[in-house]
């Protein structure tokens, strides 16, 4: 038999006696978490999480104050007072067909906290449910008299110029708070979360033929299961890598190879599904390397030497690791932008940020996610330049938080909001907050919008496609372009 | 019925309980019946991990080791481990209990946790939840010390109900994860003596504690800790769940009922991991097609396989200076592929079967099979020699074969190789061959 004693095992030793200092201990571990050192150089991407609270949003949340007061100085402004950035729908598009749109998809992965999002500040029930985590009007930027949005000042510059739709009180009755099953049901745009295709694989695969197009879909980082369906080919790159392998150059020098993988990668009768699997996957990268290689090559280059530009600036460790934190999105943007820019036509794009799990020290962490999210899309809509009249970003998360605050964050919720942003858009609030008087038997919101109205509605006008063909709403899609 | 002992079902068993099928390992087998071989690979009691980490400590007192060192020790434990199966298992409760050494901040602690699934992945299985409940890295990731008397938080007892024992949906309701979130209240940590920054453990601080009466999954008691765990483990969900996620893992196809049922019933006796796990490794079921063609090895086993296989080494990580720490080109290949020790992305852990074929991952394979490429030229291994001095494709292949534990290869990958063996020059060469077979479908399939 085995011994399954733990007897070199350190870790539980619990001990009962020592009372006196748990609450300050507590504290102390916060305190400890702020001044310890960062910078360690880490050649393995950072990758943020659900579960604990991150280290780095929290040294980033005390540099953050200092930040938020230079930063909207120093970023592109899309619209007010730097017209030149503005995006111009007049201006001649270089890569789509006339009239058509790019969708993005912008996965808030964790759960992100619509009440915290665009706060209801002066509704009373709001400050109880909250607590400490309340937000007031000064620390927000106001969009209304009823509305605030927290910690992105650009996105709020959209908004005074007309390009977001805020939805309210997104979700489904009895949508599940498990993480992995909320998200397969966003990711199937269906409340079967078993469902196979996803809910853009079937507006991308209703918007097949109209046009030719490059990829059918683009996801960045792991490919997303809201891509899914048979009729089509969706691909995803490497968000950071140090080349991509088949392209036009890596072909020529490896000839042979290039030759021998070919043999191998051909489809074959005889493939167990996995197998076919696998060869279609060596497929994918062949083609993309072909296709994107030299742009993805180009992009990640402008990386390498973003980095070595941030590492001689001078700049303490924890500054550096402030930016790359609040960076953490732009290879992502960086890249579709390269990519439109570069006249690769394809009609949706999916990002991912995560981190949106609250459950600790929401008030550190939840603005720098946020920030994070819009210092990101203010530079990729200054990079697109007047591609940007093409775009339209819009974003989901698996569920909201918990209305009542927990002592630390918030636990998993039910209803969240939907941003959606773009010149195509018909700027303003659609759908009413889940109400804060009357909560489901959980302490959860009641959603007061379908999830299945906002997808179907957002992915049938941008994709010009019928919002039947991407999900099944309970009532009508939302028009959310104008 | 009794599984044979014939070449293809002890390959077939070696590579998924193992890493790597060597062909001595493979020409044993096949002499005794698989229940010895499955009772060999299982009954070792676990030799003496190389437990430490990777360098002194007193170079770093305030986080000890990196996440870096952490992901190199344990590439270090399962290549030159000479109990494969142990780790093996250690890896899949590692990806059970999936903490992410980034955002536990102290990868030292995770290391810990490593040390304590390994010590344990055989065991009983309410005695490692136990453990786990208080090992100081769940504590941190899954925010345990929050979780009080005054504000619950239920972050770990969602996770511990839906992920760890019983499996989502499936038997208990929020109103359990309340109560339960409400019983393991007041498990703070503890701090390290050289460095009171650093959590060193766990302790129980009683005034955080809710000492009501709670009602967890239809019984009612004033439940600590350890009664929790006993009304959750004894749970036949419970039993089901783990059944199916050892077979998720290591068969990768969906569980038949009636497999799940005898597993369950199997673990159901005395929660004993090693009998459910030999109840497995022996069911005929596993033996069937569809599971030898059912799971996408992941990118940490084949590297390991890969490394075993061949006979690399994988060497000591160094710490060079306050910046870096040299590292072995493993971690590259890990980096690569998408799936670092100590790294998973969420506490749902790794992805599976489909997931690490779309084209990131695919074309992180070639990029990984590059460094492996780059070691096997350098390494004076018998294995890696074999291979570079091989002047026949037939050669060619049968090295490739030996060296990655292939039981054979198919007409289609045969045809490719003897493609790329007429390269002339030897790292272009062997390059594309590695590329080849860390891409085909015998190898990418385990």
């Amino acid at each position: 038999m085995t011994d399954s004693t733990p007897d070199n095992d350190p870790s539980p030793s619990p001990d009962n006696d020592s009372k006196a200092n748990d609450d300050s201990k507590a504290t102390d571990r916060n305190d400890t978490l702020l001044s310890r050192p960062f910078g360690r150089r880490r050649f393995i991407t950072w990758s943020a999480v659900f579960g604990a609270a991150a280290a780095t949003p929290i040294v980033a949340a005390r540099a953050f104050d200092h930040q938020r007061s230079n930063s909207a100085a120093t970023l592109p402004s899309v619209t007010g007072d730097e017209p030149t950035s503005t995006p111009d729908p007049s201006s001649s598009p270089s890569v789509t067909s006339d009239g058509d749109l790019i969708l993005v998809s912008v996965q808030l992965a964790g759960g992100n906290d619509g009440l915290n999002t665009v706060v209801d500040h002066s509704n009373g029930r709001y400050r109880d449910a909250r607590g400490e985590l309340a937000l007031g009007p000064e620390q927000l930027d106001l969009l209304d008299d009823r509305f605030g949005l927290y910690s992105m000042p650009n996105v709020a510059k959209q908004w005074q110029a007309g390009n977001v739709a805020i939805v309210h009180g997104l979700g489904h009755s009895g949508s599940p708070l498990s993480h992995f099953t909320a998200t397969d049901v966003w990711n199937a745009g269906s409340t079967d979360p078993s469902e196979p295709t996803g809910w853009l694989g079937r507006a991308l695969s209703a918007a097949r033929g109209r046009d030719a197009i490059a990829f059918d879909g683009i996801s960045l980082g792991n490919l997303t299961a809201s891509m899914r369906h048979p009729a089509i080919d969706p691909v995803s790159l490497p968000v950071e890598s140090e080349f991509m392998p088949w392209s036009p150059a890596d072909q020529r020098e490896h000839r042979n190879a290039f030759s021998a993988m070919k043999i191998l990668a051909a489809p074959t009768s005889s493939d167990s599904p996995l197998s076919a699997l696998v060869r279609s996957g060596q497929a994918a990268v062949m083609r993309v390397g072909e296709e994107l290689g030299q742009l993805v090559d180009d992009q990640q280059a402008k990386v390498e030497a973003a980095e070595i530009e941030l590492e001689s600036m001078g700049l303490s460790e924890d500054e550096i690791e402030v930016r790359r934190s609040v960076g953490a999105l732009d290879p992502q943007f960086d890249t579709i932008a390269s990519l439109i820019n570069g006249g690769v036509w394809t009609s949706a794009y999916h990002v991912q940020q995560d981190g949106y799990d609250t459950h600790e020290s929401q008030a550190e962490v939840h603005p720098y996610l946020l920030r994070g999210l819009d210092t990101s899309l203010a530079r990729f809509w200054e990079q697109l330049g007047p591609n940007a009249a093409r775009v339209v970003v819009m974003t989901w998360s698996e569920f909201g938080r918990r209305p009542s605050f927990n002592g630390s964050g918030t636990d998993h919720g039910t209803s969240s909001i939907g941003m959606v942003i773009g010149h195509a858009v018909n700027g303003g609030h659609y759908g009413e907050p889940s109400p804060l008087e009357k909560f489901d038997t959980e302490g959860n919101f009641i959603p007061t919008t379908d999830f299945r109205r906002y997808l179907a509605g957002v992915a049938g006008s941008v994709l010009g496609v019928d919002p039947k063909d991407v999900a099944n709403t309970d009532g009508a899609p939302l028009a959310l372009l104008g | 019925m009794i599984v044979e002992p014939t070449r293809a079902n002890v390959h077939h068993l070696l590579t998924r309980s193992a890493f790597v099928a060597t062909r001595a390992e493979v020409a044993a087998g096949i002499e005794r019946s698989i229940e010895d071989t499955v009772s060999l690979l299982l009954d070792t009691r676990p030799n003496d991990a190389p437990s430490e980490p990777d360098h002194d400590p007193a170079d770093d007192a305030e986080i000890l080791i990196t996440v870096e060192a952490l992901a190199n020790w344990f590439f270090r434990l399962c290549v030159s481990s000479p109990t494969p199966a142990i780790e093996r298992l250690t890896w899949f409760w590692t990806g059970h209990f999936s903490n992410n050494a980034e955002a536990v901040e102290f990868p030292q602690l995770v290391l810990q946790q490593f040390v304590m699934l390994r010590n344990n992945c055989l065991g009983n299985f309410n005695e490692l939840m136990v453990a786990i409940t208080l090992d100081p890295a769940m504590n941190l990731f899954l925010d345990l010390e929050t979780n009080t008397a005054d504000s619950i938080n239920e972050n770990y007892a969602r996770e511990c109900l839906e992920l760890f024992t019983m499996g989502v949906d499936n038997g208990y309701t929020q109103r359990d994860v309340v109560e339960v979130s409400r019983a393991l209240t007041g498990i703070g940590l503890r701090y390290s003596e050289e460095n009171d920054e650093r959590p060193a453990a766990t302790r129980l601080i009683p005034e955080r504690f809710d000492a009501g009466a709670k009602t967890i999954l239809g019984q009612t008691g004033h439940f600590g800790l350890s009664e929790t765990m006993s009304i959750i483990t004894a749970q036949p969900e419970t039993h089901g769940f783990i059944a199916s996620r050892l077979w998720h893992r290591y068969a990768g196809t969906p569980i038949p009922a009636d497999v799940r049922e005898h597993l369950a019933s199997v673990f159901a006796r005395q929660l004993s991991i090693l009998d459910v796990t030999r109840a497995m490794l022996t069911h005929p079921a596993f033996y069937s097609d569809d599971v030898r063609n059912g799971l996408v090895a992941s990118p940490v086993e084949t590297i390991v396989r890969a490394y075993r296989g061949f006979g690399l080494d994988v060497r000591r990580s160094e710490f060079v200076s306050t910046e870096t720490y040299d590292v072995d080109p493993c971690l590259e290949m890990a980096d690569a592929m998408g799936q670092v020790p100590g790294l998973p992305p969420n506490v749902g852990g790794w992805p599976h079967n489909e997931a690490w074929l779309d084209s990131t991952h695919s074309s992180g394979r070639i990029r990984a099979a590059k460094v492996l490429a780059e070691e096997l030229v350098d390494s004076n291994a018998d294995a890696a020699q074999q291979l570079i001095t091989a002047t026949t494709p037939a050669d060619v292949r049968d090295s490739l074969a030996n060296g990655l534990g292939v039981f054979e290869w198919s007409g289609q990958t045969a045809a490719a190789l003897d493609a790329a063996s007429t390269i002339r020059d030897e790292q272009e060469r062997i390059e594309a061959l590695l590329v080849l077979a860390l891409t085909s479908p015998e190898v990418t399939l385990s």
